[in-house]
């Protein structure tokens, strides 16, 4: 082994330009595969990231304004939901569930806790909502049916918010003005949507109603889609109820916007495949390059060495003993060439996750262990195809027609 | 086999396949080669002197006939057989030497040893003590091409030697070297002879055969001349 091992290494040294030649495509291509595939990862990190703080089964539905005449009625109208439009949904449309209003607090609002004051984002909703938000409980507990029956004024705070207005201190169960209203914080959240879910504030909507004269209207709606629930039947329910309500043509799509989160994920998972695929693709051509030039090479190398393998096979050298000789040069070119790109491409992933690069849609590129392993399997792979066809032709060499090639 | 031989051909038929056609080269040789012998087998150009020798070493199949080697009868020899034979029985020296050039001396002799599973350790002190004996153990450490000629020819020499070989097959040995260094050479060849090995040299050099205990004469694929006595030997 020792010895095979000292042959090939005078092998490449022999040819040390030509190896380093071919040996650099293997490397490219391995570090292209490499770092496609971290990226691939770092995007699809990101994506999830982006639907983390969502429930996948989410539905937002909201109205906007019309855009055909109905019954008399021109287009342009502006429509607007109430919560008796919630109530309605939550009854007569089966595909859903966690039926909830999300309603803004007016802008301006002052919270007040001792000397500290500050200004959030204030939302009333039903219990629903956290399902929705996937709203995580710190201290204390969400908001629910009972606080919403009776209107109760209790808040949950978001973490930024308790720093904000308490410090260190324990903030469940105590109280805290809300434009000058006495409010008892019930619970503490953290949500996976970044720093601005965690500087809001939540109250039952019925609370939020009364208290700030929210005349019964409702911003946007939430729910979830019951398991195995069509999204596209949802729709329709939702645009035939809306139609009749609020007086419109079922046919008009800018009247009522119906988000799944489910639908838009399925299309970024579709979006994903076509990366992988892409990759996949990018990877196995660079590959086949890197395959074909070490293949390339070996052919020339074993027209070269023709009389020197006439002469081993004349000292006692077998055929399975020279095709040994050429497959593991080739497989040393291959492994030395892309174990280095693999090397480098890992380094460059990390370096750009550690780097700390990303945006809405990438976040955290990595190469986990099984991925580089397969990298390398497919490497050995290619790199015993690309040797095996020279290696036989060096193998069957007649060996007095190879003594006398020279 | 007969007894004492250790080269026995009968009725060898050998032919090459040029443009489509078949050329035989072989029609019929037959020879034999005691234990100990030195034999110079002689012929024209394109007589199958070569083709002979080639057939004698294991590097060419035949297709006619009978070839035993050392008790050996070599018909249908897989090529992994061939291989082990070749490297047990025969030592080879090559008019063009065949050094490996990226090679030092000590390491082409030891070349052979490898193929016998000799360990790095032993094969170099083996390969060293034979450089040692042919005068060579200044060059050692030296590549073919910092070698005269008649060194490099005698690295070839130690080199077939190095797993001591019974028989040493010789293709125009002196051939790529001057007279002096051509008497050294064949010089070397009777001491290795006189040591009880068989030698069989192709040559088409009288002097270079003259060193020889017999010369064999091959013309047309066929062998005229070649006994002990020096008498008529024509295939059956």
């Amino acid at each position: 082994m020792i010895d095979l091992l000292l042959e090939v290494f005078e092998g490449v040294a022999r040819h040390r330009m030509r190896a380093a030649a071919t040996a650099f495509g293997v490397f490219w291509g391995i570090l292209m595969l490499v770092v496609l595939l971290g990226g691939g990862r770092g995007l699809r990190n990101g994506l999830d990231k982006l639907f983390a703080d969502t429930a996948t089964n989410s539905a937002w539905i909201s109205v906007g304004r019309t855009s055909m005449g109905f019954e008399g009625l021109g287009p342009g109208r502006q429509l607007g939901l109430t919560i008796d439009d919630v109530e309605a949904v939550a009854q007569s449309v089966p595909e859903l569930a966690n039926v909830a209003p999300r309603h803004s607090a007016p802008s301006g609002l002052t919270f007040t806790r001792g000397t500290r004051n500050g200004a959030f984002p204030t939302y009333g909703i039903y219990p629903g909502y956290a399902v929705v938000e996937r709203t995580q409980v710190v201290r204390g507990r969400l908001i629910n049916d009972l606080d919403v029956a009776r209107a109760r004024r209790v808040v949950i705070l978001g973490v930024r918010v308790v720093e904000a207005l308490f410090g260190s201190g324990e903030a469940v169960g105590q109280r805290i003005e809300i434009g000058g209203v006495p409010f008892l914080v019930v619970g503490t959240f953290t949500d996976a949507g970044g720093e601005g879910e965690l500087r809001r504030v939540f109250m039952p909507y019925t609370a939020l109603a009364q208290t700030f004269d929210a005349r019964r209207q409702v911003n946007v709606m939430t729910a979830t889609l019951r398991p195995g629930a069509s999204p596209e039947r949802a729709t329709a329910h939702l645009r035939r109820l809306f139609a009749r309500r609020k007086r419109f043509d079922p046919n008009d799509r800018g009247a009522v916007d119906v988000w799944f989160a489910e639908q838009e994920y399925r299309k970024f998972v579709t979006l994903m495949r076509g990366i992988d695929l892409a990759v996949i693709v990018v990877g196995l051509g660079s590959l086949v390059s890197g395959m074909v030039g070490i293949s390339n090479i070996m052919f020339v190398s074993v027209r070269e060495r023709t009389a020197e393998f006439g002469l081993r096979r004349a000292l006692g050298a077998t055929p399975a003993t020279v095709m040994a000789m050429v497959l593991a040069e080739a497989v040393a070119l291959a492994l030395g060439a892309g174990g280095l790109g693999l090397l480098v491409g890992v380094g460059l992933v990390e370096a750009a996750r550690r780097a700390g690069v990303k945006s809405d849609y990438f976040r955290d590129p990595s190469i986990d262990l099984g991925t580089a392993l397969t990298a390398l399997g497919v490497l050995v792979a290619t790199a015993v195809v690309a040797g095996y066809f020279p290696a036989r032709e060096a193998a069957r060499l007649n060996p007095n027609e190879a003594l006398r090639s020279t | 086999m007969t007894d004492g031989a250790m080269v026995e051909v009968e009725a060898l038929r050998k032919s090459y396949r040029v443009g489509g056609r078949l050329l035989p080269v072989l029609h019929g040789a037959s020879l034999r080669i005691a234990r100990g012998e030195f034999v110079a087998i002689m012929g024209a150009s394109g007589s199958g002197k070569s083709t002979l020798l080639s057939i004698l070493g294991l590097l060419e199949s035949y297709e006619g006939g009978r070839y035993t080697l050392a008790g050996h009868d070599t018909r249908s020899l897989t090529e992994d057989r061939a291989a082990k034979l070749r490297n047990a029985l025969l030592g080879f020296v090559f008019q063009s030497f065949h050094l490996l050039a990226h090679k030092t001396a000590w390491e082409n002799v030891a070349l052979p040893l490898a193929y016998a599973g000799v360990g790095r350790a032993e094969r170099r002190a083996r390969a060293l003590r034979l450089l040692d004996r042919l005068g060579l153990a200044p060059r050692a450490e030296h590549r073919p091409d910092e070698l005269s000629g008649g060194q490099r020819q005698r690295v070839a020499i130690a080199r077939a030697l190095a797993n001591n070989p019974p028989v040493l097959l010789a293709d125009e040995p002196t051939g790529n070297l001057d007279s002096r260094t051509s008497g050294e050479v064949m010089q070397l060849f009777r001491e290795i002879h006189a040591r009880g090995r068989t030698i069989v040299l192709v040559t088409h050099e009288p002097d270079v055969a003259a060193a020889a205990d017999r010369v064999i004469l091959v013309r047309d694929g066929r062998v005229v001349r070649g006994d002990a006595t020096g008498g008529e030997m024509e295939a059956p």
